[in-house]
C-alpha cells in the first residue's frame, strides 16, 4: 500500500492464494494500460484516455489496488472538466493530466516481499 | 420416455448471469470472485452484443456497466424496457458512475439494483443471489399463470404461445414440426356413471401417460375438457405418429381403480410436416382438429394423420 506520495502500490490480496494469479496479470499488463493512456493523451484523444481513466477506476479495487482506482477517478474526472468547446484540448493538457496516474501506473506491484 | 419433458417443474439448470462491461479486467474479475456461486456467467463486451445474448437465451440477472462506447448502460435498459423477452430479466447496475441522477435515471429505466465500482464482493454476491431468487419468483408465478391446476401440464394459454413460436421457427428453418390433437372417448360417461372424481382421475391419468411418453422436447398441454395437445418441434408425421400411438396404447392398457371393468381409450387427430408449409399456426389446430373428428368418426381408439406440405393436407389412418 502506499506510505508516500512515490512509494510501491501493492495489492491488498497479495496474500489471497485465490487472487495471486489475477493480480499478477493486472500488474503484467500494466504497461499495456499505462501505454495506452500515454497514447491517447499523446495524440489528444480525449475520449480514449477518458475510457483508459474510467476503466482502471472500475477495476483496480476489486484486483486490491484501491489507491490506484482513486487516482484514475481524480484523473477521468479532470478530464471530464475540460470543456473541449472553449478549451483547445491539446496533447499537452491531456498529458499533464494523465501525469499522476501514468506515475501511478508505473508503481504497481505484485507482492511487497522482496 | 423421458422424465425431464419440457415441463415448469423439471428446471434445474443453473442460472445464466450475463455480465456486460467493456473492460476485460471486470470480467476476468468477476469470473474468478463469482467461480464459487451456483450460476452460469456469460460475457458480453458491448451494449449490441449483450441485446443478442439476451434476446436468445433465459438470462435470469444481467450485470450491466453504464459507460460503454457506442452503446451504453441506458440504452440497453431502454431496448430491453421495448421489447418484449426484455422485461422480466432482472439488471443490475454495475458502473463507476456514482451520481444520483444516473441511478434515478437507471431505476426509472428498469434496474432493480445499482452497485457501485469499485465494488465490495460480499455485497455483490447478495445483491447477485437476491436478484436470482427474485427471478426466479417472478418466473415460478408465470410458470403457474400457464399450468392446468388439475393435471399440472402447460394450459391452453401455454400452447397458443409455444405453438406460434415452433410455427414460426419451423417455417424459417423448413424443418418438422407435429402437432397432435387428442380426445379421450366418451368421456361423459366416466362422469355420469362413476362420478366427477373418476373423471378428474381419468383426465390425471391421461397427463400422466402423455407425461411419460412425451420427450423432452414436446410440449404435453391441457387443450380444455377432456382434450389435450402435444406440440412435437423437429418431429416428422411419422415420429409423431409412432409417439402417438405409444400413447394410445397406454390409455387402453391403463387400469383405473374407480371402475376397474371400464377402459378408456383416446381418439388422437395428428398434422405435421416434413418442412415449411406456408401456414399459419392456427391452421395447423385446424387440421388436427379435422384429423381428430376423423379418428372419432372411424370408430375412435385410433390416430389420424394429417401431412401438410405444399400441396394439399394428406391423410393416412392409424391405430
Amino acid at each position: 500500500m502506499a506510505d508516500s506520495k512515490h512509494s510501491l502500490l501493492y495489492s491488498e490480496y497479495e496474500d489471497d492464494p485465490d487472487m495471486r494469479e489475477l493480480v499478477e496479470q493486472f500488474v503484467a499488463e500494466m504497461p499495456e494500460r499505462r501505454a495506452e493512456l500515454l497514447r491517447a493523451a499523446s495524440s489528444g484523444d480525449l475520449s480514449g484516455a477518458i475510457r483508459v481513466a474510467h476503466q482502471l477506476k472500475g477495476a483496480s479495487g476489486g484486483y486490491g489496488f484501491g489507491p490506484l482506482g482513486e487516482t484514475a477517478c481524480q484523473c477521468e474526472e479532470a478530464f471530464k472538466r475540460l470543456d473541449t468547446e472553449t478549451d483547445r484540448v491539446q496533447a499537452e493538457m491531456l498529458l499533464r493530466v494523465a501525469e499522476p496516474l501514468l506515475v501511478a501506473c508505473d508503481r504497481v506491484r505484485v507482492s511487497s516481499a522482496a | 420416455m423421458s422424465d425431464d419433458i419440457d415441463h415448469p417443474a423439471c428446471s434445474n439448470k443453473r442460472p445464466i448471469v450475463l455480465v456486460v462491461d467493456d473492460s476485460p479486467l471486470v470480467h476476468r474479475l468477476l469470473k474468478a470472485r463469482l467461480r464459487d456461486e451456483a450460476i452460469e456467467l456469460r460475457h458480453a463486451h458491448s451494449g449490441k452484443e449483450a441485446l443478442d445474448i439476451i434476446h436468445g437465451n433465459d438470462i435470469a440477472t444481467v450485470l450491466l456497466d453504464l459507460n460503454m462506447p457506442e452503446m451504453d448502460g441506458f440504452e440497453v435498459l431502454r431496448a430491453l424496457g421495448n421489447s418484449e423477452s426484455g422485461t422480466h430479466v432482472p439488471v443490475i447496475v454495475l458502473s463507476g458512475q456514482q451520481d444520483s441522477q444516473d441511478k434515478v435515471m437507471a431505476f426509472a429505466l428498469g434496474a432493480i439494483d445499482y452497485i457501485t465500482k469499485p465494488f465490495d464482493l460480499a455485497e455483490l454476491r447478495a445483491r447477485l443471489r437476491s436478484s436470482l431468487r427474485l427471478h426466479r419468483l417472478v418466473r415460478m408465478l408465470s410458470e403457474r399463470a400457464q399450468l392446468d391446476g388439475l393435471t399440472g401440464l402447460w394450459n391452453r394459454s401455454h400452447l397458443d404461445e409455444r405453438l406460434e413460436q415452433l410455427v414460426t421457427t419451423a417455417e424459417r428453418s423448413n424443418r418438422p414440426l407435429s402437432v397432435a390433437l387428442l380426445d379421450l372417448d366418451h368421456f361423459k360417461s366416466i362422469n355420469d356413471n362413476y362420478g366427477h372424481p373418476a373423471g378428474d382421475a381419468a383426465l390425471q391419468g391421461t397427463a400422466e401417460i402423455l407425461t411419460a411418453s412425451a420427450r423432452t422436447s414436446d410440449i404435453a398441454c391441457r387443450y380444455g375438457g377432456e382434450e389435450f395437445a402435444i406440440l412435437m418441434p423437429e418431429t416428422t408425421p411419422e415420429q409423431a405418429q409412432v409417439l402417438c400411438d405409444r400413447i394410445r396404447e397406454a390409455m387402453e392398457a391403463r387400469h383405473w381403480p374407480a371402475h376397474p371393468d371400464r377402459k378408456i381409450t383416446v381418439s388422437i387427430g395428428l398434422c405435421g410436416s416434413d418442412g415449411a408449409t406456408g401456414q399459419p399456426p392456427e391452421q395447423w389446430l385446424a387440421h388436427a382438429d379435422a384429423a381428430l373428428y376423423r379418428a372419432k368418426e372411424g370408430g375412435r381408439n385410433r390416430v389420424i394423420v394429417t401431412h401438410l406440405g405444399k400441396g394439399r393436407p394428406r391423410l393416412a389412418a392409424a391405430g
